[in-house]
């Protein structure tokens, strides 16, 4: 018996030669002898077959019954052993194919006769022309979305296809071949680009209409196949009738997309490529890339479908996607000249070359933002600065490759900048400088991680004659930024009305001070973990701040509170301050904080959280000074605080709407009855770890229940169903329920409170 | 089509040969329809034979059917009708009305010869053919092994919906 091989080979020999020569009578007995020396293996085969999973849905294959075949092949123009032998080799490439979905559409399947042709793709012999050339006659998008289907080549060649490849107006070569809705009006080939995309958006239009009353029938499918062998008929008919022409709203509109993790595949690039083609509207484009998949995820192939067909792209994120190079990225520039943003983060495949084609390609660009890109040097700056005079936004983050010589030609040329951010770079002190002589609009500056540059490099950026107009100021963990550069600071940027400092371990109270008396206009100042900073120091700041500043965070000064000044020896008292930050103060002890909260009386929001020191007298004492004003007030973990402090708190504080007493769990009902008594604005409250029971929680929503949004009681051991039945009754307004850990609630009586809630984080599944 | 349909020149004969070494011999302007071998005698002359080593001596018959046809529409007789465009249609139909394999192949010899009109209606053809089509049935009619994984099939599903709805 001959192998299998052997048997594939001889048929798709057989195939060729009829192909090369009509048959003739000789070839045909010949065949025929071959055939049937061959049916042992083809029952074999069948027999096989049956028992594999894919088998029952096809009807004309299963069974192993060739007289069946043969029945359902003689009427056909081709030789009855061509049949045959298909089927055999079909089905061979059937059983070495990977595990499919052959059950996709069981009935439609079936339907599908045993093709009359020889059963070998020939079709994909053709080079990529010239299917494209049979593509272009195809320009409907279910036709297009059809044949994306079929093959990965396919879809690769489809996602490439632009307009004008599609050749609508030649429709008349081949008799009763085309839909003629579009085709009659432009029987000449000569169309203008306008005329074509016209005809193309009524097609599209058309299209849509046909369809919906067109769905593709099984039947009509399958009498088509029966009908027409070769093929040369359509079955979507077209009438003289007018059509109802659909408003293409879809291609107006503005659409953005996001591929993520897995959904970030080539595949689908080229379906949004095909898509975009069809209805347009894609402005913005995400791709994030999944975390080790280097060999699943996007590479050029993808980007260049998406540069082909997406002329209208306005903004484009790559995060993660590790297999895009410099082709990539260069198709893009050429294709999506429209492009005005631009983030990449994490392509180590991305270097000089794709920046500069996209540098040159989008003049357009205003937003840059790179980040970890390990091959992006200098030249990319370089040719920002040479082609994007509009960039107003550049973020550049942990790029080994920059230095300063790239700082300083971004900086030269792309004279509109507002906002810069650098990060992690190993910049000298030379790209500090070339920022402060040219960023002469820059508002808003971020600067972290630079280690490199010195206090030398600091002065001189703020020395030059740039970044006057300074707005925002953020600096992370720059060792370089000392007192003398934020006293520079306050002397140079006059409009400044933010400033963060987050890290600076140099910062004392002197730059402090020489900030503060010199920008009037400083709204919110931010010293996280600024180590250096003393109690004395902010306060003496605030007296000589001119009474602008709205917002102070100190959190995580652990050294703030050393040098304590007491509250009457201060000199005026900050009305100004609506905001005051104070967390995770570790080791400070009582006194500095009630200091502090003494000189403003005009507070709204007070974080106190992670204060474990704070007794009941300190907070009496901060609340008698500052809690008339007060609406948010954070004691997150205020460990020694009682009922006594939370009814000082409710006594004084009318306004209050926000209360958090987490893990407060020396507050108990007591607290809880005084807040109800006092606060009726109170909106939304946290009793975690409180040791509140069912019946202070009933007598809170009984008086003031009706204004409650948000309720979080996780860990309170104390309540019962009870508790439930009384929320429902009294909260109407309750949107969301938090009951973590509270091991006496049942489901049951949950159930009917559930159903009124936005959210419910409950204590089955925790 | 620049078809030079004046008496003397059809008179000029160019030879042909085929990858099995066979010889045809048409007139120039037969040979006109084409691109490549407008370029090619326009180059050499007539006196050389053209030798196209990429296209088998069956379907270059084929081809040389259509180009001496067209070439023949396009050359106006006193003493007979002109052919109607209704006509040519027909005729191309039925030129058209061959084993898919040769059409490839004619596809692949027009591409070659670069004679436009041809390539349009062969592609045309196979394109209706696969038009109207579901992929499934594509790739059953034309045996083209789908090579998606399941994945892909499923996201390609996704991502297609939208024109069908």
């Amino acid at each position: 018996m001959t192998t299998e091989e052997e048997l594939i080979g001889s048929f798709a020999r057989a195939a060729r030669c009829v192909v090369r020569k009509p048959v003739d009578g000789m070839g045909l007995i010949y065949a025929q002898q071959t055939f049937s020396a061959l049916d042992g293996g083809y029952h074999g085969f069948y027999i096989d077959k049956a028992n594999d999973e894919d088998s029952p849905q096809r009807p004309e294959c299963t069974g192993g019954d060739h007289s069946g075949l043969h029945a359902d092949a003689q009427p056909q123009i081709l030789p009855s052993y061509r049949s045959a032998a298909s089927v055999f080799v079909e089905s061979l490439s059937l059983t070495t194919k990977r595990r499919r979905m052959l059950n996709k559409n069981p009935d439609r399947y079936s339907l599908v006769r045993v093709p009359e042709v020889d059963q070998v793709d020939l079709i994909n012999d053709l080079p990529d022309e010239c299917l494209q050339e049979i593509f272009g006659f195809l320009p409907k998008v279910q036709d297009r979305c059809a044949a994306a289907a079929v093959c990965m080549r396919w879809l690769m060649l489809q996602s490439r296809m632009q307009r004008g490849d599609f050749k609508i107006e030649s429709a008349s070569m081949c008799k009763g071949a085309c839909t003629q809705d579009y085709l009659c009006a432009t029987k000449n080939g000569s169309m203008s680009a306008a005329e074509k995309s016209d005809v193309w958006m009524e097609e599209l239009s058309d299209v849509r209409g046909d369809w919906s009353d067109e769905a593709p029938n099984d039947d009509t499918v399958g009498n088509a196949n029966e009908v027409h062998p070769c093929g040369n008929e359509i079955d979507i008919v077209i009438d003289g009738e007018p059509r109802v022409q659909m408003q293409p709203q879809w291609v107006c509109g503005e659409l953005s997309r996001i591929l993520q993790g897995k959904e970030a595949t080539d595949v689908m690039l080229a379906l949004v490529a095909i898509g975009e083609l069809a209805r347009g509207g894609l402005v913005d484009l995400k791709v994030i890339g999944g975390l080790a998949r280097a060999s699943k995820g996007i590479s050029d192939s993808g980007l260049i479908a998406i540069a082909n067909c997406c002329a209208a792209l306005r903004s484009l994120t790559l995060w993660g996607c590790e297999n895009i190079t410099d082709v990539g990225l260069a198709a893009i520039g050429s294709g999506c000249r429209s492009l005005e943003k631009l983030s990449i983060m994490n392509c180590p495949g991305i270097g000089d070359r794709g920046l500069q084609a996209i540098a040159k390609g989008c003049p357009l660009l205003s937003t840059v933002s790179i980040d970890s890109c390990s091959n992006v040097g200098d030249a990319s700056l370089k040719a920002l600065g040479i082609w994007s005079g509009s960039l107003s936004s550049f973020c550049l983050t942990n790029c080994p490759m920059v230095g300063s010589a790239g700082i300083c030609m971004i900086t030269l040329g792309c004279n509109k900048l507002t906002k810069l951010k650098l990060e992690k770079l190993r910049l000298s002190n030379k790209g500090l400088i070339a920022i402060g002589d040219n960023c002469k609009f820059v508002t808003r500056m971020k600067l972290a991680n630079l280690s490199w540059c010195t206090e030398e490099g600091f002065l001189g950026c703020f020395g030059g004659s740039g970044l006057k107009q300074l707005k925002c100021l953020l600096i992370t963990f720059c060792p370089g930024f000392t007192d003398l550069t934020l006293e520079k600071v306050g002397k140079v940027c006059q409009d400044l009305e933010t400033c963060v400092l987050t890290q600076c371990q140099s910062i004392t109270d002197r730059g402090l001070q020489g900030l503060m008396q010199c920008c009037i206009r400083l709204d919110s100042l931010q010293l996280e973990r600024c180590h250096a900073i003393t109690n004395a120091g902010v306060l003496a700041a605030l007296a000589r701040g001119k009474g602008n500043l709205r917002k102070l965070n100190l959190s995580k000064c652990d050294s703030f509170w050393n040098g304590g000044k007491r509250a009457e020896e201060l000199p005026l008292r900050c009305l100004s301050l609506k905001t005051l930050n104070v967390t995770e103060c570790k080791n400070v002890g009582v006194e500095p904080i009630v200091t502090m909260g003494l000189c403003c009386p005009s507070l709204e929001n007070l974080d106190l959280s992670q204060l474990t020191d704070l007794n009941d007298e300190a907070i009496i004492s901060i609340i008698e000074v500052c809690g008339e004003h007060l609406v948010n007030l954070n004691l997150t973990n205020c460990k020694n605080i009682t009922d006594v402090a939370v009814a000082a708190i409710a006594s004084r504080c009318g306004d209050l709407e926000r209360l958090i007493l987490d893990g407060c769990y020396q507050v108990g009902d007591n607290g809880l009855q005084t807040l109800a008594t006092e606060c009726p604005l109170l909106k939304e409250l946290d009793l975690s770890g409180t040791s509140i029971t069912d019946s202070g929680l009933r007598s809170l929503v009984t008086s003031q229940g009706l204004f409650l949004q948000g309720l979080t009681f996780t860990g309170c051991i104390n309540l019962t169903d009870e508790s439930l039945s009384s929320i429902e009754d009294f909260c109407p307004l309750l949107g969301s329920l938090n009951l973590r850990n509270c091991p006496l609630l049942t489901r049951e009586g949950l159930s009917s409170l559930e159903s009124q809630l936005w959210s419910c984080d409950d204590f089955v599944s925790s | 089509m620049h078809f030079q349909g004046s008496p003397n020149m059809a008179e000029k004969r160019v030879k042909l040969i085929s990858s099995d070494n066979d010889e045809f011999e048409v007139d120039e302007a037969v040979a006109f329809e084409s691109e490549t071998l407008r370029n090619m005698i326009q180059d050499t002359g007539t006196n050389v034979p053209i030798s196209i080593p990429n296209v088998s001596s069956d379907i270059l018959a084929k081809v040389l059917e259509y180009c001496s046809y067209h070439a023949e529409t396009m050359e106006t007789h006193d003493d007979k009708p002109p052919i109607t465009d209704a006509q040519i249609r027909e005729w191309d139909a039925d030129f058209v009305d061959v084993h898919p394999a040769t059409l490839y192949s004619l596809i692949l010899a027009a591409n070659y010869l670069n004679i436009k009109n041809l390539l349009d209606l062969i592609c045309q053809a196979v394109a209706n053919n696969i038009r109207g089509k579901t992929a499934v049935e594509i790739r059953k009619i034309l045996h083209i092994q789908d090579d998606f994984t399941y994945e892909e099939e499923m996201e390609i599903r996704r991502e297609t919906k939208w024109a069908f709805d």
